[in-house]
């Protein structure tokens, strides 16, 4: 299992320095669009260093209806420049039929809705040549529908033929808000398809548990994520840290527990 | 709505729902009367009603806080200003107003702007109203003097001459460049 962190523009100078232990890189699509500020040749520069992946934050999967085509160009055409490993995206709607929403929302567990992810995600998998994962999100609101959750990811995963980004975080914040065990949660799922994890520390407001991407694990995480491991051929480990970033030391940090979950001392 | 329009999905009222801080007041005090209302496909309705309006609100709040976050690109120092006051005043505006895309941002920005000059007019920075102005007219040049409370010594006020240029086609951010001259 390789271990590696998200690239986020306040990082690249230390990711620059190819720090130990950090042996892929995550990128965000969205951040290399044109009019997003990356630098011209980055892509290529990180590619050269390290296996990367295409994350997506805005392909919407869970919008009926045809995709976003402009978005899904632009995600092509940084698809093509980081020749990643796989790509991913998340399971949730960021926009409607009238208008955009800005962030990641829960899609109901229907059937309807596993045949809406399901074309999309081979859509998106065609358009750029690589297998796709799909990302289970933080919802505060439980959204019924004629399965589990988890029976729905199955099914999704089945019918799009691929993979799960299993986010170890949000699985742990909303078992928190919702109220469920996240190993019995984790046990229902078709282990085969769970091949990359996310991981950061969680934030509470309040009574609620939130994905402010600004703490540092927490040691229920690591737990959880080793359990995760111990039952999954899982490729990949990613910390996903957005804000508040530390010193790269407390990064080494992280990362080397993060390696320590699949390689025990 | 009309009796004859279409049904719309779960999706769409969802989505109608997280931008609309009246109708999910609305849903909390009357959910079947809403559903009704919105004209939801009758499949969809039973997941809508099951909504907790408490969560309902949060899950929105998190696309609220998202917002404020591209937002304070724009006016970094009005928020600084309002301290804060910030998250209060942009979620009792937001929770009332959507932006239509394209460059979503800067129109909210703008319309959060806008509310505070008719609600707030101390807090706004002089520099990143004219910025923000500059940018939604879409202008090629614009000049304006500002003055600017000096942070040294109470009492002062600085004078700037504020220059800005547009450069590129493309209006919105990072197609323009701002340049300040400081008396």
């Amino acid at each position: 299992m390789m271990t590696g962190l998200g690239y986020r523009r306040e990082l690249a100078a230390w990711i620059a320095t190819q720090p130990r232990g950090v042996e892929c890189l995550e990128i965000t699509a969205e951040h290399f669009y044109p009019g997003a500020g990356a630098p011209p040749g980055q892509l290529a520069r990180l590619a050269g260093q390290y296996h990367l992946f295409v994350h997506g934050l805005g392909l919407s999967l869970g919008t009926p209806g045809p995709l976003d085509r402009h978005q899904l160009d632009q995600f092509a055409r940084v698809v093509q420049a980081a020749n990643p490993d796989w790509i991913s995206e998340h399971v949730a709607f960021t926009r409607t039929a009238e208008g955009d929403l800005g962030y990641l929302n829960p899609v109901p567990p229907t059937r309807e809705m596993v045949r809406i992810v399901a074309e999309h995600a081979r859509e998106v998998a065609e358009r750029c040549g690589k297998p796709i994962l799909l990302e289970n999100i933080t919802s505060h609101v439980r959204l019924p529908g004629e399965l589990a959750e988890t029976d729905f990811l199955n099914e999704l995963c089945a019918r799009a033929d691929c993979g799960l980004l299993l986010d170890v975080t949000n699985l742990f914040i909303n078992s928190r808000n919702h109220g469920f065990d996240p190993l019995a949660w984790v046990r229902e799922l078709e282990p085969r398809r769970i091949t990359q994890l996310h991981i950061v520390g969680y934030s509470r407001a309040g009574q609620r548990y939130t994905d402010g991407h600004a703490e540092p694990i927490q040691e229920e995480l690591i737990e959880l994520a080793r359990a995760i491991v111990s039952r999954a051929p899982v490729q990949a480990i990613i910390l996903e840290r957005d804000e508040d970033f530390p010193e790269p030391r407390e990064l080494e940090v992280e990362i080397a527990k993060l390696a320590r979950i699949s390689r025990p001392d | 709505m009309p009796a004859s329009a279409a049904p719309i999905d779960f999706t769409t009222a969802f989505g109608r729902l997280l931008r609309d801080g009246a109708l999910r007041d609305a849903l909390a005090a009357n959910p079947r009367r809403v559903v009704e209302q919105l004209g939801v496909r009758e499949q969809d309705r039973p997941a809508l009603l099951h909504l907790v309006p408490a969560d309902l609100e949060y899950q929105a709040e998190i696309l609220l806080r998202k917002r404020l976050g591209v937002v304070r690109e724009f006016i970094p120092e009005t928020l600084r200003r309002l301290a804060g006051d910030a998250w209060p005043r942009f979620h009792h505006y937001a929770r009332r107003h959507w932006p239509d895309a394209p460059h979503s941002g800067l129109r909210d920005a703008h319309a959060f702007a806008g509310f505070l000059q008719a609600t707030q007019p101390g807090a706004i920075c002089d520099r990143e109203w004219n910025r923000l102005e500059f940018f939604r007219k879409q202008q090629r040049l614009a000049v304006h003097w500002v003055r600017r409370r000096g942070e040294d010594r109470a009492g002062w006020w600085r004078g700037e001459l504020q220059l800005l240029v547009r450069t590129g086609r493309q209006a919105g951010r990072g197609a323009e460049w701002l340049l300040h001259f400081q008396l």
